[in-house]
């Protein structure tokens, strides 16, 4: 099997925090506990029904209710449970388990790619429909494309969400702000300003990551750890994951009928991985981070682990349950990729929201407290699909799977924001194995979110100065980055100065070389388009000498065979009328003639053309041509009228 | 819209003229459980082919200020009917269906709809006919209520 990919992931260093799932410590009233020891061996959080091996003739669901009392009075065994389900979920697990090559074992669990069966090969034949392509998932959007999608975001990650408290979880730091502001203020005022930016999407990712280095140059002295981890620009990553099942467990109701059911039995079959079969719950998330800081070795875990179990999630879970109507969970595969890197511990991660902000007043129309609303349920909802993408990818570039679920919680920081306002968020998770739903495979641990926002920037921006009313979001964005370093605060300190720190940073260097470059571009374009006129026509042009007092001073133009719509490409056009109208009147501002005369042949295509077409171009013309200090005489000639073919 | 022509005024007539719009929208009934199921806040409407989101959304704000928030449109091919397998083969088909176009319109958030037949239809012609449909064949089952299925002892297992 081929499964490009993958190509190019190297297994790295396992992460050792403190805090560390215990798989045994999970019990079946679904309290974790967390135990400080080295990693344990890689085993599965199963239930011991999962080693009865089931009977072959087993499904995986109930097909039918009873026919006869018999039925129901020697139940099956294997029916009991979900042995059938859990035996696979195991057996797969085992031989996941058993791959020690990472790549090799997500290749596994890939359920992206899967080589045609022998038996597909073998007998399809032209007349049949074709192969349908393996599997297709949702994408989630670069930005919520929906108002509402927060709950759903929330079910399909597993995550529990709560807004605020996050200054708890970072007391007692203490931070040189005043470098920070300067540089922001400044770094903000230039991105304003700037007019570089092809849209306001390139605007906002270029801002973020301005900011982020200016954070990191006013901590870098104070923090020399920072060193170690690595500023990573537009960095991609993508998830694939599976939550829900097929869509034959979708809730049935025959017309008139009061009774709800699903149509297992006799349902339409569709081979292999066919799209129709599977799919309508598959979910990838294709990410680009503005910015992200990168590092070796992951967050101490920030939340608490009793956060993390069902306690909180047994609350939303009615509440998200609706949001899919029917959700019966199947087991099945996830996979994700991440650029490979020797760095694979996301940070930090800086997301733009561009274009969220005009989709909410323009597209759904909000105004006021709704478009507020809106606008923070969007951002959240966004920071779930964010942390739980790159977490996954994380987990996944480790060996963890589904199958061997994370056997420490993944801890990322996240800041959102759309250019003005910002969001801030922390993200925790703490389980991969989201879309296994058994009853003997209790899995109470959730994944967490907290996100506390908006900060706007700036209020207003008024003559050039930006307002503020609120004086703690430097404080804020600071604390965010200064976090970067604290994993790393028990390493020994480096004897780092500030010189030594910057060569740690080539981008940010890299970066300042080339914001000159635009300035140098603009002025080379404006002594070729401009300048140059003046210095060639006033060096070497002048009126004939010896002539009487006061001479009356003619130009004589003919032929300038303006472009027209039909035949003229728009940048030979553009260049040859600029070019035509610069010289022509940087020639009429230094030599003062009193007449110009036209003799002839103005357009290209004047005689194709019908009145309204004439009117444009003379139009053209006159923009060209026309000064009130020189009077004009304009004469036609056949490429103007017409009489181009009747003379030839 | 109105693309219609008001009829030629002739000398007598009323000078009154109504030009009704062409664009029409219905609700429609969705179903309540499954995949086909609807948020509270979203509406179906059958529409007029012709209309683009644009429309069905100014159609619902400006006649009845409805808080519309986003529209998505779905067109369902209608049904062709084809004579044998060779018309199939050949593309000859007997008849298409009308293509129709539903609407799916998304309100605010904490809007809440009701369908509004849903008062009137418990005493529509349809609903009466399938209770009558029902109260027959439970006649049809009657003499199996008499019917004595406890049987003490008789054809048990031994155990």
């Amino acid at each position: 099997m081929n499964f490009p990919m993958h190509r190019g992931i190297r297994p790295a260093a396992r992460l050792i925090p403190s805090v560390r799932f215990s798989s045994t410590a999970v019990t079946e009233t679904g309290v974790a506990v967390s135990v400080v020891e080295p990693p344990p061996p890689p085993t599965t959080t199963l239930h011991d029904a999962a080693k009865i091996k089931p009977a072959f003739n087993r499904k995986v669901h109930r097909i039918h209710t009873s026919k006869h009392m018999l039925q129901d009075e020697f139940l099956n065994a294997g029916d009991l449970t979900d042995s059938a389900r859990l035996y696979d979920y195991k057996r797969t697990g085992e031989i996941a388990a058993s791959l020690t090559n990472i790549v090799e074992r997500i290749a596994f669990v890939s359920p992206y790619e899967r080589p045609w069966t022998a038996a597909e090969r073998t007998w399809r034949r032209d007349w049949h429909p074709a192969l349908v392509a393996p599997r297709k998932a949702w994408a989630l959007p670069a930005v919520p494309a929906h108002f509402d999608v927060l709950n759903f975001y929330k079910y399909i990650t597993k995550t529990h969400v709560e807004q605020g408290k996050l200054d708890e979880l970072y007391k007692d730091l203490h931070l040189p702000t005043r470098t920070f502001k300067e540089l922001t203020r400044a770094s903000l005022r230039a991105n304003l300003e700037s007019t570089a930016f092809d849209s306001e999407a390139d605007r906002t990712s270029a801002l973020l990551a301005t900011l982020l280095d200016d954070a990191v140059l006013s901590l870098v002295k104070a923090r020399p750890q920072l060193a170690e981890q690595r500023i990573s620009y537009k960095s991609k990553s993508e998830a694939f994951w599976v939550r829900g099942g097929f869509s034959f467990l979708y809730d049935h109701q025959e017309f008139n009928e009061v009774e709800v059911t699903q149509k297992i039995w006799n349902n339409q079959k569709y081979t292999g991985d066919d799209r129709r079969k599977l799919g309508e719950l598959a979910f990838v998330h294709r990410d680009e981070l503005a910015a992200s800081v990168r590092s070796v070795k992951g967050l101490e875990p920030m939340m608490r682990e009793s956060e993390s179990t069902d306690v909180f999630w047994k609350l939303d879970e009615g509440k998200l349950k609706d949001e899919l109507y029917s959700p019966r969970v199947a087991n099945r595969e996830m996979c994700s990729r991440v650029e490979a890197e020797s760095h694979q511990h996301t940070v930090l991660a800086v997301k733009s929201l561009a274009g969220l902000p005009e989709r909410i007043t323009e597209h759904w129309r909000m105004r006021g407290e709704e478009a507020k609303e809106t606008a923070l349920e969007c951002a959240t909802a966004q920071a779930v699909a964010t942390a739980f993408a790159n977490l996954t990818a994380t987990a996944h570039t480790q060996g963890f799977t589904q199958y061997n679920d994370v056997d420490a919680p993944l801890t990322t920081q996240l800041v959102l924001s759309d250019g003005r306002n910002f969001y801030f968020a922390v993200a925790q998770l703490n389980t991969l194995a989201i879309n296994v739903e058994l009853k003997d495979f209790p899995n109470p641990r959730h994944n967490s979110l907290r996100i506390e926002g908006p900060f706007p920037l700036y209020d207003e921006v008024n003559d050039g100065r930006f307002v503020y009313e609120r004086k703690e979001f430097g404080l804020a964005l600071l604390e965010y980055y200064s976090e970067l370093g604290r994993d790393v605060d028990e390493a020994p300190m480096r004897d780092a100065s500030s010189t030594v720190s910057m060569m740690k940073w080539p981008l940010q260097s890299l970066r300042n070389l080339l914001l000159t470059f635009p300035i140098l571009l603009v002025a080379i374009v404006f002594w070729n388009e401009y300048l140059v006129y003046y210095v060639k026509i006033g060096l070497t042009c002048r009126w004939p000498e010896g002539a009487e007092e006061d001479p009356f001073r003619v130009f004589m133009v003919s032929d300038t065979h303006l472009l027209g719509r039909f035949r003229g490409h728009w940048v030979d056009k553009l260049k040859r009328e600029w070019q035509m109208h610069r010289s022509y009147q940087t020639a009429r501002q230094l030599l003062q003639p009193e007449v110009a005369f036209f003799l002839g042949d103005l357009f290209d295509e004047g005689q194709w053309s019908n009145n309204f077409l004439l009117a444009e171009y003379a139009d053209r013309f006159e923009d060209l041509f026309s000064c009130e200090s020189t009077k004009m005489v304009v004469l036609p000639g056949n490429h103007d009228l017409g009489f181009h073919y009747a003379s030839a | 819209m109105a693309s219609r022509i008001a009829r030629l005024w002739q000398p007598g007539a009323p000078q009154t003229r109504s030009l009704l719009p062409d664009f029409w929208m219905a609700v429609v009934r969705s179903s309540t459980v499954g995949r086909a199921r609807l948020p509270a806040n979203c509406v179906k409407f059958e529409v007029d082919p012709r209309m683009s989101k644009h429309d069905v959304r100014e159609y619902l704000e400006k006649v009845y200020q409805a808080p519309v928030r986003s529209v998505r449109t779905e067109v369902q091919m209608g049904e062709i009917l084809w004579n044998s397998k060779t018309d199939y083969q050949y593309k000859k088909a007997m008849w298409k269906e009308e293509d129709k176009k539903y609407a799916y319109v998304f309100m605010e958030k904490n809007y809440k709809f009701v369908f509004p037949m849903e008062l009137t239809f418990s005493e529509s012609e349809e609903v009466r006919e399938i209770e009558k449909h029902k109260e027959q064949m439970e006649k049809i089952g009657e003499n199996s209520k008499f019917v004595n299925s406890d049987r003490g002892t008789v054809g048990r297992l031994l155990s």
